[in-house]
């Protein structure tokens, strides 16, 4: 292209072209594309268990994201009817099968429902009682089975010391039974294992519809398979005490099949004299367990990592690694109520605290 | 313009490049709100699932709704209603409160930049 001749005209064309530039930098900048997105990654997201279900694929090569679509819905069904059985209350089969113990019957456990009987017994077992899914009439009580509308003031001592007589007073869930009861006292809730064991289950519908990279978080409980793409699926952990600064108490990078559950005193709870009271309800005094903020626990099984979040966080400051081994539980770290991090040896070489934040390793 | 003058030009540009791309950010759509109930924290959830909610304050029962990523007081038992005239909010940092009955909603966007997930 040949200049004109005239300087004044020269210069204004430069300038022009500069004034372009610079515009053109600016318009990128502002609609340059976020990092994070990604062609191969599918997500789906919608509200079951009670919370918010966000399920992610990551696509090989071969793989349509149509199909995979479908196997999101697919699991998405799938979690639905789940959550219409196992839901304490309303009128799934567990919550029928509530009603007729609350009569006086001894109740047959349906088939579709021993296995996770079998394994909250063996895990109520085996964490002494700290977790129990006999409890439902003391999250009743405390009215933390409505997430829509929260108690003010906690209820009155001796309703709570009824509960808790009663609770120690009624048979124990035993592995393999056909049945369970009578035992007119108790509801069962198994709020505090269904959604780890809801992740397994996704999980393995997804890998038998082909899909062996995924992540299933259900509400803050997740599960990871495979990885994405190159590299492992990167875990953020929630600060219990979060500030606009300082967001995440710490990272991880799953390994192929691991579910990473956390039970925290934030979750649900309300505040009443300047005390907090949270869901995570100790069996043996009926009131919410004290010592701990939070409790993460990293497992090849979901169930067992849900179930054991609870126990631990009920086990308390001093009994919490005690709890985790009777559990077969190596990797977890808790926060006490002065904010002390606490990790276990095994987990300690992986987790990647948030700055400022020191983590004690404990055997 | 001299050569001098260009590279004080060029320099000045890129700097002011440099900082637009660090600190502008587009106003950005809230993932979540939190209730407080005078000051203290009752509850956090998620824009993406439309449902009213019902908070206890001290007059009595706010309605807070929850709709297409956003979210409003859409009652609340006091008389000048600047908290339902606040309308929808959606973007994060965005919040409205209903003073006499001491309920407060605050937006807040995702705290998992360049993970995958967030456990909590």
């Amino acid at each position: 292209m040949k200049l004109p001749d005239s300087p004044h005209l020269r210069l204004f064309l430069r300038r022009l072209l500069l004034g372009i530039g610079l515009a053109g930098l600016f318009a990128w900048l502002a609609l340059r594309p976020q990092p994070g997105t990604d062609a191969r990654l599918v997500e789906r997201e919608f509200l079951a268990l009670g919370t918010l279900v966000s399920l992610s694929l990551y696509l090989d090569e071969n793989q349509e994201r149509a199909v995979a679509e479908a196997a999101l819905r697919d699991v998405e069904a799938f979690l639905r009817a789940y959550e219409r059985r196992w839901r304490a209350w309303g009128d799934g089969e567990l919550a029928q099968l509530n009603g007729r113990l609350a009569q006086g019957e001894a109740v047959p456990i349906p088939p579709a429902m021993t296995r996770l009987f079998a394994r909250a017994a063996a895990l109520s077992a085996a964490s002494g009682g700290r977790f129990d899914v006999r409890l439902g009439r003391l999250v009743e009580l405390w009215g933390f089975h409505d997430a829509t509308h929260f108690r003010s003031a906690p209820p009155e001592p001796q309703a709570i010391r009824g509960i808790v007589d009663a609770l120690a007073a009624a048979p124990p869930l035993v592995p393999g039974a056909g049945r369970y009861g009578p035992a007119p006292q108790v509801w069962l809730d198994f709020g505090a294992i269904a959604k780890g064991d809801a992740t397994d289950l996704a999980v393995e519908r997804l890998r038998a519809a082909g899909f062996a990279n995924g992540i299933v978080n259900l509400g803050g409980n997740l599960r990871t398979a495979g990885r994405r793409g190159e590299r492992r699926w990167r875990i953020g952990i929630r600060h219990p005490r979060p500030d606009t600064g300082r967001q995440l108490l710490a990272t991880i990078e799953t390994g192929d099949d691991e579910a990473v559950i956390t039970s925290g005193d934030y979750e649900r709870y309300f505040e009443h004299g300047g005390r907090r009271y949270h869901h995570l309800l100790d069996p043996h005094t009926g009131y919410p367990a004290s010592g701990l903020q939070t409790v993460t626990v990293i497992a090849s099984e979901g169930a067992l990592a849900d179930a054991a979040s609870t126990a631990l966080f009920v086990a308390g400051a001093d009994a919490w690694r005690d709890t985790a081994r009777a559990l077969g539980i190596d990797q977890a770290f808790v926060v006490d109520r002065d904010g002390r991090v606490q990790i276990t040896e095994a987990l300690a070489q992986r987790v990647h605290f948030a700055d400022g934040v020191r983590a004690e390793t404990v055997p | 313009m001299t050569r001098a003058d260009i590279a004080a030009v060029a320099l000045g540009a890129g700097l002011i490049g440099l900082l637009y791309a660090s600190l502008w950010q587009p106003p950005v759509d809230a993932t979540r709100f939190e209730i407080r109930v005078a000051g203290k924290p009752v509850g956090r959830y998620p824009l993406d699932i439309d449902r009213s909610l019902l908070v206890d304050g001290r007059l009595g029962l706010s309605r807070i709704k929850v709709e297409n990523g956003r979210v409003r007081f859409a009652a609340s038992p006091c008389r000048n209603k600047v908290c339902v005239h606040a309308g929808w909010l959606q973007h994060s940092g965005d919040a409205a409160a209903c003073l006499p009955n001491r309920v407060s909603i605050a937006l807040s966007g995702d705290a998992g930049a360049g993970l995958d997930a967030v456990g909590f």
